[in-house]
């Protein structure tokens, strides 16, 4: 039973760090670059929900409805502002860029927020429900939910669209998207919008169980690197699954080993990756480790 | 009617187009030979606005090309049909004829088109639930044609098309270009197989080294035994 006490609430952690991981991993499927900044925009999105509530009283929840906008427009404004300009460039100045983004981000949070640990107050942070002998806190179960929603969702808007069809074209072979008319200059802007997008979802669902302060986006950046590289470089799917499992990981050895050593454990999964499967967990055929979704 | 005016295009320093003039008038079938390297595919990248050129002009019906975003370009009806064909691999072959129709007004037209596409190319209507990446070379072709001729091209511009197909096959692809350049289609043919090219072809240029060195009718091509030793290697 404790066991199975473990493995729910890891699954259901997961469902966050799946939604942190897609956010990601779409960003670089499609625009080729690895946004280092991604941890830095959950933590100022987490800001912006705890000062919605702080200031204007606003439930976390309800937060998701700026959160989700906010974060999209912020994206696309990055990618336009940010990468666009330096898009031919090689990868040691995009790295270089994004990174930078990130050390301004977590320096400004500092400066204007202190190192103090934030968070919201809400009726329903240790809520539980009580199934037989389990106990399901109920944030990580709102938040499971909204990640099951989030794949779905994602996953018909990237078979069923168009503009979700243009979104995996440019991801596979961008200059065949161009020859067929696709706006690659824009898909970019919005893949990079969606994968902000889903940091700003997250910090809404976060908010409500975690702390936030001006360096947490480098715990979630590393997990969703982790992520990321196990479910496969550019793959939503694998991303997902690759939350999941991550969250099963995490919560098994906080039970059973000891829970200060969660980030050797992401570590250990990293470098096993890389070397027994460095195309990720799910391949998706012939060079889909270069390509992905 | 395309109208290419004294184009010179650079990958960087290294300039491969040298003052290259060509025109392909409605409704032909027009071909651009040469050998490996002679520039072929720089020419219709360059016509397709992947590549802007260092001078020159380019105009398609008033739509001055060389000016434009390359993925306008298809807006004005005008479509490459890429070497190596290019396909989304991980996609359907359905998925890859309806990324042919993107821009609005083939978009609207998406259903009667692909109908169309799957009359002159049977074999696409029986995969179009396989992944692109999973058919064979010659399938594949037809994907690469048939995601073309998605976009409703009034030029279709056609780059080594034949490569790496075996022989029948050959004689197939040549035969869908007829059968396309019969509806009103105007067909730009940059080919390695010169033989058939010129044998369809209403016209031809031969471009050498970057530079357009002869051109002429198909036929009178062909014809022309001194154009095959010192140009094409035949
Ligand atoms: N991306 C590139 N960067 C630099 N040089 C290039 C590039 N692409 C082509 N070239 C050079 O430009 C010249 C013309 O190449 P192009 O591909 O246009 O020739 P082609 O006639 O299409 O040849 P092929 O028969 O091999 O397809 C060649 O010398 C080639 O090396
Ligand atoms: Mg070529």
């Amino acid at each position: 039973m404790y066991l199975m006490q473990v493995l729910i609430s890891g699954l259901m952690l997961g469902g966050i760090y799946a939604m942190v991981s897609m956010g990601l991993t779409m960003i670089f499927g499609v625009v080729r670059v690895i946004n280092f900044a991604h941890g830095e925009f959950l933590m100022i999105a987490m800001y912006l929900v705890y000062w919605l509530n702080v200031l204007l009283g606003m439930d976390p929840y309800v937060s998701i409805l700026i959160t989700v906008p906010v974060f999209f427009v912020f994206g696309v404004f990055v990618q336009r502002i940010l990468i666009q300009p330096i898009q031919e460039s090689p990868a040691t100045i995009k790295i270089f860029s994004t990174l930078g983004l990130g050390l301004v981000l977590s320096n400004l949070a500092l400066m204007l927020w202190d190192a103090d640990y934030r968070s919201v107050k809400v009726s329903y942070s240790t809520a539980v429900i009580n199934i037989s002998e389990l106990s399901i806190s109920v944030p990580r179960l709102i938040a499971f939910i909204f990640a099951l929603l989030v794949a779905v969702f994602m996953y018909s808007f990237l078979t069923k669209t168009d503009l979700g069809k243009q979104i995996r074209a440019v991801s596979q072979n961008r200059q065949a998207a161009l020859l067929m008319g696709i706006n690659v200059r824009k898909i970019y802007m919005i893949a990079f919008g969606i994968g902000s997008a889903l940091v700003g979802l997250a910090a809404s669902l976060l908010m409500p169980m975690y702390f936030v302060y001006p360096s947490i986006g480098l715990l979630f950046g590393l997990i969703a690197f982790v992520v990321v590289v196990l479910g496969g470089l550019g793959n939503m799917y694998g991303a997902f699954l690759g939350g999941l499992i991550i969250g099963l990981v995490e919560a098994i050895a906080g039970a059973y080993i000891d829970p200060a050593l969660k980030e050797v454990f992401y570590f250990i999964i990293f470098i096993l990756i890389l070397l027994l499967k460095p195309s990720g967990l799910i391949s998706m055929g012939r060079g889909s480790e270069e390509v992905g979704l | 009617m395309l109208k290419i005016e004294n184009l010179n295009v650079a990958y960087g320093d290294v300039q491969v187009l040298w003052d290259v003039n060509m025109e392909v008038e409605d409704g032909k079938i027009v071909a651009l030979v040469g050998s490996n390297a002679a520039g072929k595919s720089t020419t219709i990248n360059t016509i397709s606005g992947l590549m802007k050129p260092m001078s020159g002009s380019i105009i398609f019906n008033e739509h001055k090309l060389h000016e434009m975003n390359s993925w306008d370009i298809p807006k004005v009806n005008v479509i490459q049909v890429p070497e190596g064909r290019k396909l989304f691999s991980h996609m359907t072959v359905r998925e890859n004829l309806e990324l042919g129709s993107m821009v609005p007004e083939a978009k609207k037209k998406r259903k009667e088109t692909m109908e169309m596409v799957f009359e002159l190319l049977p074999d696409l209507k029986m995969k179009e639930n396989s992944l692109a990446g999973e058919l064979s070379g010659g399938q594949q072709q037809m994907v690469a044609i048939g995601r073309g001729l998605m976009g409703n091209p009034k030029l279709l511009m056609l780059d080594e098309m034949s490569l790496g197909l075996a022989p029948l096959l050959v004689e197939q692809t040549f035969e869908i270009v007829k059968k396309i350049n019969a509806t009103g289609t105007t067909i730009l043919l940059v080919e390695q197989n010169v033989q058939q090219s010129l044998a369809i072809a209403d016209y031809a240029y031969v471009l050498e080294n970057g530079r357009i060195v002869m051109s002429g009718l198909g036929k009178d091509l062909l014809a022309d035994e001194n154009l095959k030793k010192s140009y094409l290697g035949m």
